[in-house]
């Protein structure tokens, strides 16, 4: 049994040929370090935003609201108080802003009673005395307001200095009467915390008399359930009552997909791992099979050669996930802006203050794939190398297992037999994990494909190599046909490699194009109003909608639009309510939704009416709906009832287009994000701006855009949005990259004797050194040819199938022609730099010992 | 009877298959007696090592019984028969076989290992190996680091760590020069007679093959003659394990 668990044996051979198995270890490191830096990532960005659900919440049991940023009457409070069971209501109005400059720090306010110490200390521990030195003289003055100590020492702050703030009613002065030290909430947002008296929030951040949150404490000892329901009782129509840990469950939903996302792509990395190991693993086993066979022979059983084989590649597997920890906490740390940017834009949050930490999970994670992807790496050789006779076994000094290719294409079609099923079974229930297990089977059988490509491909390069490069190109391509199995495993690992990339380049691609195609054919407007602060994601600040009426009247102006974004809760999932005024649904000098010409006036009277929206294709696909369907909405004023009058593919993400009249009637918003203008005839887009910009630019802090630009901005953000691919993509290369130096180097350690003799025959070292250029450049074709058709075939399957799935998005397909033809003369190139190592070392062995060389 | 601890009875054994046949033991029978030195002599292609490895259980007869210790190889299972390897049959390769990533220490006690002897009991018994052989200093050293006969020397102390009873050597002297192969063979016959060992030896060398008791001489897979050596000189008794 000792002998079992004893890795003395195995330690040694690891210890004695690291040098060439560090590839496999290192394969394994970079797949192992971007799983762990993804679940890093993930977790620090979830955190982060949870952390700062907790903070707002602060200790709060239950939180009454009319849904994100809508208000309502305070005298709900006193309704709310008069349950049995709640201890304390506390109003609130929460809001965002941003300081007069061009940093476009966002400040997160907070609106409280700050006469009411109770209050206060829901959130802070301090209570408003040990912050303000006189607070009479606070709340007598509207423009007072407590900042972060952390904020205020960044800018040079302290009591008494002023500072003018953007709000969705324009540019306000205030002035900083006291500074929070960083707990609490303070601590959570770094600092950006605004904290103003109820009254003073009430005016700048909403209208008079109307909040938009209670938070309740309990009574000790009172059910949690049983005042929920109470409350819900007494509660008028469109407000709800929520347990905030729920909340946190909405953000961990909504983030999960594109979190998911996330790790199927550093999955996709260690599956190139998994397949640089087992190739290495498979040519160190084999050189070293005559050791097996004198293992056998002095007396080791079968199971015990197995099993050693095993406990070096455990070793090695060790060693990789070893490696790929720090590498990955290193990934987290560079990449982790990245990320939550990309979070933030998908999901328009704040950008969240992340910092990665340490998680069992990620290193458990990281672990079990490091160590699987060696173990398996390893069975199949070792399980060959074990079965065969000890005498076979020593026959073997020097020269490639035979074997027949034939159970390997039972395998590839078995695979490929599968992904159909596996597909339907996607579009049939939906499933993600059946979506991320077909983009696996795609990069297995890709690698099973790669040998029967190998032997057709020779052929032909064969024959083209030798029309080219005459004798010395055929050298190079006999290569590929003496050594398939070796030669194949790396157009494998290429395959796989490429594809990856090529699936992130379609997908990118994909998205952006289809983000800009669909918003240039609705977005017609000749000028396009928004605050100059981005409130989170790719959402500008919320502007007072009384700014639409400004701009009308701004000569040169012909029509007028405002339209506000917000997101709902939708059967369970998060979709965005669109709300545009009248001439946005009417006049196609602004917009334009793809409407027959037939029905467009009646289907925007419906929506100007108030009975019917537009939904987006994603909308309808996602929720089974079409024209004529009806979708009920929880609104502020109770259930609205809402007939489909068209379907639209102008919108990329799960949205509702409703008129902004009736919005701001049932929901209460009074803000808008966007003012689409169309311009006259005889205006000038540059004046019209220039005089839109003088009149309320430096009251409202706005940005003036043509629609182009407009939609050139959402094309930068889909971009943004997608730059975490980018290290992903250099990872993939570089796994490409030693996997083809070492296929080469060990061609030509191989190959030894066979140089020499072609040495000694006559051939010129320059020869010998463009036969090893050669056939590296021949595997780069031959994996290439595999990538485009794995890369082609998943990069469909992800844009027509798993990513509407994961984020509800449709998509257009559009393929990166320029990225393509870039990432394959890349790869050629590398294969050129690949080999010249291998091809110098071929050109100089000296001709006596590599003629003895075994 | 009781004296012959390998006998092969009406063994036959061919390779390929259809036209491409080739028999390469053709109902061969032999007897060899505990303590006996067999050399086996032919030329290419006769049958030589295959004999060996049919001993040794690493190859099966196509038909016939090779009988070794009294116990048929046929009825024994793959782990029966790697068991009776690693203690009973020591194995000389041509090649030396040394694994590389060992020292030569470790290189002598890996057999030890999975036979079930602790680490301390592999130390001890690798080192008086290696000191039978007069290898004793190279212990830490790597194969890599030695010569030819060196790591012959290293191979057959290998094959004698375990305490076999029969000692096979596959053309131990092929890739030596004569004289370092002469100390080899020195070796092989003192440990023959130090630990009463039966040693069957598989050389292309007359001279090799006179250090045998016997020299049997092999063509087309039939034994097509038999020599008994004469009684060794006074001066090739005295040669002592270890000496150089």
């Amino acid at each position: 049994m000792k002998v079992w668990l004893s890795f003395q044996m195995a330690y040694e051979h690891v210890r004695f040929g690291f040098s060439r198995m560090a590839l496999a270890a290192l394969a394994i490191a970079l797949g192992v370090g971007l799983v762990v830096a993804i679940q890093l990532m993930n977790a620090a960005v979830l955190n982060a935003f949870l952390d700062t659900l907790d903070g707002t919440a602060g200790r709060a049991a239950l939180t009454v609201s009319a849904g994100e940023g809508f208000t309502f009457p305070e005298e709900v409070r006193e309704t709310v108080a008069a349950v049995p069971g709640v201890a304390l209501a506390v109003p609130l109005v929460t809001g965002v802003a941003f300081p007069d400059d061009t940093s476009g720090e966002l400040l997160t306010v907070h609106g409280v009673d700050l006469t009411h110490d109770a209050e206060v200390r829901v959130y802070h521990r301090a209570a408003t005395a040990g912050v303000v030195d006189d607070i009479v003289g606070f709340l007598n003055q509207t423009d007072s307001i407590i900042v972060g100590r952390e904020f205020a020492a960044r800018r040079g702050l302290d009591v008494g200095s002023p500072l003018p703030l953007v709000t969705p009613h324009g540019v306000q002065r205030f002035v900083v009467r006291g500074l929070l030290d960083p707990e609490g909430l303070a601590r959570t947002l770094g600092g950006r915390l605004v904290v103003m008296d109820l009254y003073a929030a009430e005016r700048a951040f909403a209208t008079e008399g109307h909040i938009n949150r209670i938070d309740l404490l309990l009574a000790p000892g009172a059910d949690l359930a049983a005042v929920r329901a109470a409350i819900a009782g007494v509660l008028p129509p469109g407000l709800l009552v929520e347990e905030p840990v729920l909340r946190k469950d909405i953000v961990r939903r909504s983030v999960r997909g594109f979190q998911v996302m996330l790790t199927a792509f550093g999955f996709l990395a260690v599956v190139a791992g998994f397949v640089i190991c087992y190739s290495r693993l498979r040519a160190i086993f084999e050189r070293r099979a005559w050791e097996c066979g004198v293992l056998r022979a002095v007396g080791m059983r079968r199971a015990a050669v197995f099993a050693e084989l095993l406990k070096e590649s455990l070793l090695l597997g060790a060693a990789g996930t070893l490696a790929g920890w720090l590498l990955g906490i290193a990934i987290a740390r560079t990449a982790l802006p990245l990320v939550a940017n990309a979070t933030a834009i998908n999901f328009h949050m704040p950008v969240a203050s992340a910092s990665p930490a340490w998680d069992s999970h990620a290193a458990a994670l990281g672990s079990i794939v490091g160590l699987l992807a060696a173990l398996l790496g390893a069975m199949i050789p070792a399980l060959t190398l074990s079965r065969r006779s000890p005498l076979a076994l020593l026959c073997l000094r020097g020269r490639e297992q035979p074997s027949t290719p034939l159970p390997l294409l039972v395998s590839a079609a078995f695979v490929l037999g599968l992904i159909p099923i596996l597909v339907a079974w996607q579009r049939r229930f939906g499933s993600t994990a059946a979506g991320n297990l077909i983009t696996g089977s795609c990069m297995v059988a890709a690698c099973l494909c790669a040998r029967p490509l190998v032997s057709v491909g020779a052929r032909i390069i064969h024959a083209l190599w030798g029309h080219l490069f005459a004798a010395v190109g055929e050298f190079a391509a006999g290569h590929l046909e003496q050594t398939p199995r070796r030669i194949s495993l790396t157009v494998g690992v290429l395959g796989v490699g490429l594809a990856a990339v090529l699936l992130f380049a379609v997908l990118t691609r994909s998205f952006e194009r289809t983000l800009v195609s669909q918003l240039t054919s609705r977005v017609r407007s000749d000028l396009v109003v928004t605050s100059a602060f981005v409130s989170g994601g790719w959402m500008n600040a919320p502007l007072a909608d009384t700014l639409v009426d400004d701009v009308r009247a701004i000569p040169g102006v012909a029509v007028v639009a405002g339209g506000q974004y917000h997101e709902i809760d939708y059967r369970g999932a998060s979709v965005i309510l669109a709300s545009y005024d009248a001439p946005y649904f009417n006049d196609r000098r602004l917009c334009d939704f793809g409407i027959d010409e037939a029905v467009r006036a009646s289907t925007a009277a419906s929506i100007v009416g108030g009975s019917g929206g537009i939904i987006s294709a994603s909308f309808a696909h996602e929720f089974n709906l079409g024209v004529g369907d009806e979708i009920t909405l929880e609104s502020p004023r109770g259930l609205q009832r809402l007939r489909v009058v068209g379907v639209t593919r102008a919108e990329p993400t799960a949205a509702i287009f409703i008129d902004r009249a009736w919005y701001r009637r049932v929901w209460g918003d009074r803000t808008v994000t966007w003012i689409h203008l169309a311009l006259s005839n005889d205006a000038e887009e540059g004046d019209v701006a220039s005089l839109i910009m003088r009149r309320f630019g430096t009251r409202e802090r706005l940005q003036v855009r043509d629609g182009h630009t407009l939609v050139n901005y959402f094309a930068g953000q889909a971009r943004e949005g997608f730059r975490l691919v980018y290290p992903m993509q250099i990872i993939v290369f570089c796994l490409v990259l030693i996997a083809l130096s070492d296929a080469l180097a060990s061609g030509v350690l191989e190959r030894t004797r066979e140089i020499g003799v072609l040495r000694a025959v006559g051939l010129p070292r320059r020869h010998i050194s463009q036969i090893v250029v050669l056939e590296g450049l021949a595997i780069g074709v031959l994996g290439l040819t595999l990538a485009a058709v794995a890369g082609l075939g998943l990069g469909v399957f992800w844009v027509e199938v798993q990513f509407p799935a994961l984020l509800g998005w449709q998509l257009d397909l559009h393929f990166p022609t320029r990225f393509a033809l870039g990432a394959a003369g890349l790869t050629l190139a590398i294969c050129v730099v690949a080999s010249l190592v291998p091809s110098v070392r071929a050109a100089r062995l000296p001709v006596p010992a590599a003629l003895r060389d075994e | 009877m009781s004296h012959v601890i390998i006998e092969l009875a009406d063994v036959s054994k061919s390779y390929g298959t259809g036209r491409l046949v080739t028999r390469v033991v053709s109902r061969l029978n032999l007897r060899i007696r505990r303590g006996e030195f067999v050399s086996i002599m032919g030329p290419s292609g006769a049958g030589k090592s295959t004999l060996l490895n049919l001993i040794a259980g690493l190859d099966t007869p196509d038909a016939g019984r090779v009988i070794v210790s009294g116990i048929d190889l046929q009825t024994l299972t793959d782990a029966q028969l790697a068991g009776m390897r690693l203690r009973k049959i020591g194995f000389v390769f041509q090649a030396f076989n040394l694994l590389p990533a060992l020292t030569v220490g470790r290189n002598v006690a890996w057999p030890l290992q999975f036979a079930g002897f602790s680490r301390r009991e592999q130390r001890a018994r690798a080192l008086e190996a290696l000191e039978r052989v007069g290898m004793a200093d190279y212990a830490m050293r790597r194969p890599a680091e030695l010569s030819g006969g060196e790591q012959q020397r290293v191979a057959i102390a290998r094959a004698i760590v375990a305490g076999p009873e029969i000692l096979l050597a596959d053309e131990p002297t092929g890739n030596l020069d004569s004289h370092t192969g002469q100390h080899i063979l020195n070796l092989l016959v003192a440990l023959s007679r130090e630990a009463n060992a039966t040693v069957v030896m598989v050389t292309h060398s007359v001279l090799a093959a006179s250090h045998g008791d016997r020299t049997l001489e092999l063509e087309d897979g039939r034994i097509l003659r038999e020599v008994r050596a004469p009684p060794p000189p006074d001066g090739l008794s005295t040669v002592g394990v270890g000496q150089r």
